[in-house]
């Protein structure tokens, strides 16, 4: 088990193997929800979160317990770029429960995690979203990853081009065809 | 969907992207033709390009307390009236005390629970302490807190009032008042800041305004009270992106620096209107990139686009104060509150501000050397310029026990106050010491009594080594500036990476110290060996920048400007990266004095003035280095013949340099003797001249080179004048002086051998000089080639052969070297100064001696000039009446 203080070293090795990455994961996504939590309470109630602020919080705060490397600051980013696609699928499917069940799923004792429901964006939808982009994973790994950063995580094309070190032009037709692909998965 | 299929189907997808939706189906048709399969998938494709809905927008999560709002009738000894807000921190009610007969309201505070940590109980019980001490009226004061049934409450004097930003929306403020209102939230900062007590989280919304008009402060130091208890900050805690400072979002520690900038936050909202940055519009990871990376504002220009009135004055110098207080790096902006006041108080009373850090430093080291004497006075100025807040601090014996940076604050400030008691005491009579002590002297003897070494904390030894380092700098004395950043130095070593930063700063205030004697070798090969330590680590982009450009300095220096070049385009893209007005305008002006002579004068003039409008974002209007700047211009202004503008710049330096420095600067008022010279104004430029040499002699400013060359202006203005015998003296002092130094090929030799036989000429005392005069010219002309800014000396050295031909009656010698000057002159297209009149007139006057019909012109206009600018009994009159 990974403590949270080697959490740069890791990151900063040039390549992460599988094994690295499954241990890290979790401490990245605690991290977040830990965060959420804190926001939270520095902010009206009410306040819906932005998943990217919250990731460049989580990304500060590791910095801060050592220098992060130029792999390092990208394995990050695609690291919680997964770990919200979890935090927000969590989110999702407890709604769904809570809808079969009529109560909300909580995740500690004094707070929720709910997903705001829009169109495009509904707790069904982004349950099926999740299961065709595990499929898409299968077919097409490099556009599940796009998928990730760009949809769950909400980083930028540019963002994003500089983390895989792909051009942005790159990125941006990656993603249309993930999303026709997803499309057409779903319709 | 198998494998093949989608890549036929991507790949078709890619390219019919690439075409107009008309062409699309038809591309998609044909290409399919015979695959049904692979044609309605493209088709589902193309569908989901039209599906503006389908995972355009990112899913967002809210979280929601699960706590139930239990109604609270009573709590400890207070009764709840209504409940006020629900905050980040917990819950604020109304409430009133039941422990007394009259009615006392309170804002009571109920922390989260969750938001403390283990070792809260003791925490918050010096935190009480400490926040109880703060008596202030625009405090709402501390009133009572504790813990009851487990859970913390805070009960703080109920003030009844607006947020200052409503009130001012509300009133229609004039900006005075407006400016008045701020000073009191100002003046409660600046009072918590003696006390060792830093806000960390000021905004608008714990600023209140209440029916008397009266400015009350709320929730000071709750921040730090909730904060983690190994002192480290976390971000989301005090995370109000709206009136945070980078070094909140980038996860540093807060300082009183940092209330200083949400000051300056303040103020500009409250001009404005609006939020800095344009921060409304944006999203919370877009606010983060903005206060990141910020960039200088301009109230006046936000006030404008706002339409709100008084933009015209407030551009200028609030907008100045506003920038110091927000500056990116928390070192250089306001250092105390009482600055920022003064400041706004300078302003209102239409007075020149002090948006400038260092401009004291200046302030007293020329006073220390107009006073060498009065050392006392000398100690009690430092005093009060940097170290007044500090005594104060020194009392608040509770606050040491409050916190590892208290502690390290007043460890620093008490050793501090030790160190000048102890030069005090040297400098008293009653220890017996001379009351003729100097302030060096004082300062030695004290800096020796005083015990650095027996300061434990090795960070403050290293802080106070670093201080007393500065204190030197300032009285010039180089050796034991070097000696005490050394000293500093020490400490920093020892671990380079956590003090990358104060490491190489006291490198190059060591380098600066060898530089200020010249040693310019020395001082390149340290800050060289220095910065290679740390470009490794974390290093302040603006110490990077100035590294960067003293490395062009020095080079330039070392005559290797290439080099030099190189270092100030690398200074120029770092400033550039966050915005370093200042270092950009150093930038530009060390440009310049490289490429002055390498470039035509327009061109190199452009550096010149860019580095003005830099200057003039960075500082106020007296800072030093636009000074610099403003004398360069009026050179080249001179240079190029713009001699009234020049002559106007110079009036407005005076004015500027006298304001920081109580005295007018001795080689401005030379220069501005120059352009009267110029200007045919023999009369002002000797007495500009006398003005300059008495300030050097009044101030006991060893000043050889700058006396001298004053000496040679007088001495010129004395001969166009006819003072022969007084200008004969000075050519004398002036001749000797110059030839020990310089060989006779020399530039600066040949303007004086040039103007000493032009004395000579002018006085009738020339005799067979003419080889010598030759000789001149061929030297002027080779240097002409050489540079740019020489060509003046050769005309001046061709106007002398051309007199002295004149003179001896041989016209058509006299007029071919006038004919060479006519034609410089419009080279470098100079059309100014008696000087020119003096050739075109010249001109006209041999060709007529000469009987020359070739020459034309008749004109009178030349002649009618050159005597309007020359005075009544000068010379030349005879020249031209005698033929």
């Amino acid at each position: 088990m990974i403590k949270s203080s080697e959490i740069t070293q890791f990151l900063n090795q040039h390549k992460l193997d599988a094994d690295a990455w499954e241990q890290i994961l979790p401490i990245v996504y605690q991290q977040l929800k830990h965060l959420a939590r804190k926001v939270k309470s520095n902010h009206h109630s009410g306040q819906t979160l932005n998943t990217t602020a919250l990731v460049h919080d989580v990304y500060l705060k590791i910095k801060n317990n050592g220098q992060l490397n130029v792999a390092g600051s990208k394995h990050f980013y695609r690291l919680a770029a997964q770990a919200m696609r979890q935090i927000l699928i969590d989110a999702a499917r407890a709604k769904l429960t809570a809808k079969r069940q009529g109560q909300v799923v909580e995740w500690d004792d004094e707070f929720t995690i709910t997903l705001m429901e829009k169109p495009g964006t509904t707790a069904v939808e982004l349950v099926a979203i999740d299961e065709a982009l595990n499929e898409l994973k299968t077919v097409d790994e490099k556009l599940a990853h796009i998928v990730e950063l760009h949809f769950f995580a909400g980083y930028g094309f540019a963002q994003i081009a500089d983390i895989l070190d792909v051009s942005e032009s790159t990125v941006y037709r990656d993603w249309k065809k993930a999303r026709a692909w997803l499309y057409v998965q779903l319709k | 969907m198998n494998q093949q299929l989608w890549q036929q189907a991507q790949n078709l997808f890619e390219q019919s992207l690439m075409l107009d939706e008309f062409l699309r189906s038809n591309y998609i048709t044909s290409s399919t033709i015979g695959k049904p399969e692979l044609r309605q998938l493209l088709e589902t494709m193309m569908l989901a390009e039209k599906d503006e809905s389908f995972m355009q927008t990112q899913p967002v999560v809210e979280v929601s307390e699960n706590i139930a709002d239990e109604q609270v009738q009573v709590f400890g000894h207070y009764s709840i009236i209504r409940k006020v807000a629900v905050g980040g921190m917990g819950r604020i009610y109304k409430a009133k005390s039941n422990t007394s007969d009259i009615d006392v309201f309170v804002a009571l505070k109920l922390i989260r629970k969750e938001l403390l940590s283990d070792q809260i109980a003791l925490r918050f019980e010096n935190e009480k302490a400490v926040l109880g001490k703060l008596s202030h009226h625009h405090i709402a004061a501390l009133i009572d807190a504790g813990v009851v049934d487990e859970k913390p409450y805070i009960a703080t004097e109920w003030i009844d009032g607006q947020a200052i930003n409503e009130y001012v929306k509300d009133n229609e403020l004039s900006i005075n008042q407006l400016l008045n209102l701020f000073l009191q939230a100002c003046e409660a900062v600046s009072y918590a800041h003696s006390q060792l007590v830093i806000h960390r989280d000021l905004k608008p919304a714990n600023i209140l305004v209440d029916s008397n008009k009266q400015v009350k402060l709320l929730d000071f130091g709750i921040a730090k009270l909730i904060e983690n208890a190994d002192g480290q900050v976390t971000q989301t805690q005090v995370f109000t992106p709206d009136y945070a400072a980078p070094e909140q979002i980038n996860g540093l520690a807060c300082t009183t620096a940092t209330d200083i900038y949400a000051l300056g936050v303040l103020l500009f909202e409250l001009l404005v209107g609006e939020k800095r940055f344009g921060l409304n519009q944006l999203s919370v990871a877009e606010k983060i990139q903005a206060i990141a990376q910020p960039k200088t504002v301009f109230a006046s220009q936000a006030m404008h686009l706002n339409q709100r009135s008084g933009a015209q004055k407030v551009k200028g110098a609030l907008d100045t104060i506003i920038n110091k207080a927000m500056h990116p790096d928390p070192v250089r902006r306001y250092s105390t509150v009482y600055e920022l006041i003064n400041d706004i108080k300078q302003f209102q009373q239409h007075r020149p501000i002090n948006a400038l850090g260092d401009s004291w430093v200046y302030r007293s080291q020329m006073f220390f050397k107009r006073n060498p004497w009065s050392s006392l006075m000398g100690l009690l100025l430092l005093v009060s310029l940097g170290v007044g807040q500090l005594y104060s601090d020194l009392q608040k014996q509770q606050a040491i026990q409050a916190q590892q940076l208290a502690q390290n604050e007043a460890e620093k400030s008490h050793q501090m106050l030790k160190f000048f008691m102890t030069i005090l005491e040297t400098a008293s009579p009653l220890s017996g010491g001379s009351t003729q002590i100097s302030v060096q002297q004082m300062f030695e003897d004290g800096a020796e009594r005083f015990n650095l070494d027996a300061i434990n904390d090795q960070a403050v030894k290293a802080e106070i080594a670093g201080q007393i380092a500065e204190i030197y700098g300032e009285l010039s004395d180089h050796n034991l500036k070097i000696k005490y950043n050394e000293k500093a130095l020490a400490y920093y070593q020892s671990d380079l990476q956590l003090h990358a930063s104060k490491y190489l700063y006291h490198q190059l205030n060591i380098a600066h110290a060898y530089r200020d004697q010249d040693q310019y070798l020395l001082a390149l090969e340290l800050l060289t060996k220095a910065y290679e330590q740390v470009k490794n680590f974390k290093v302040s982009q603006s110490l990077l920048a100035e590294v960067m450009i003293n490395f062009g300095q020095f080079y330039t220096q070392l005559g290797q400007t290439t080099e030099a070049l190189n270092y100030l385009e690398q200074a120029e893209q770092l400033a550039q990266t966050i915005n370093d007005v200042e270092s950009l305008g150093k930038v530009k002006y060390y440009q310049y004095l490289i490429l002055q002579y390498k470039l035509p004068a327009e061109e190199s003039e452009q550096y010149l003035l860019q580095a003005q409008t830099y200057f003039e974002q960075a500082y106020s209007s007296t800072h030093p280095d636009l000074l610099n700047v403003r004398n360069s211009l009026g050179i080249k202004y001179k240079d190029q013949g713009q001699y009234r503008k020049a002559s106007d710049l110079y009036t407005l330096l005076h004015t500027e340099y006298s304001q920081l420095y109580g005295v007018k600067n001795y080689d401005h008022l030379t220069n501005h003797a120059n352009v009267r010279f110029a200007l045919g104004d023999f009369e002002m430029a000797a007495l500009l001249t006398k003005e300059s040499l008495q300030v050097i002699e009044e101030n006991k400013i060893e000043a050889g080179f700058s006396a001298m060359a004053a000496t040679v202006v007088l001495a010129r203005s004395l001969t166009e004048l006819g003072r022969y015998a007084e200008a004969e003296k000075l050519w004398l002092k002036a001749l000797s002086y110059f030839k020990s130094r310089f060989d006779d090929s020399h530039a600066v030799m040949l303007s004086l051998r040039t103007y000493w036989l032009d004395f000579l000429i002018k006085s009738g005392r020339i005799e067979d000089n003419l080889d010598d005069l030759n000789g001149l010219l061929e030297l002027a002309q080779k240097q002409m080639n050489e540079s740019y800014g020489t060509q003046r000396k050769y005309v001046n050295t061709l106007i002398t052969l051309a007199t002295y031909h004149w003179v001896h009656k041989n016209y058509q010698l006299g007029l071919n070297h006038l004919y060479t000057a006519q034609a410089i002159m419009q080279e470098i297209s100079l059309k100014q100064g008696w000087v020119y009149w003096f050739i075109e007139a010249g001109i006209i006057k041999l060709n007529k001696n000469l009987e020359l019909q070739t020459y034309a012109s008749e004109s009178t206009e030349p002649l009618a000039q050159l005597f309007m600018l020359l005075p009544a009994e000068h010379w030349y009159h005879n020249l031209f009446d005698t033929d």
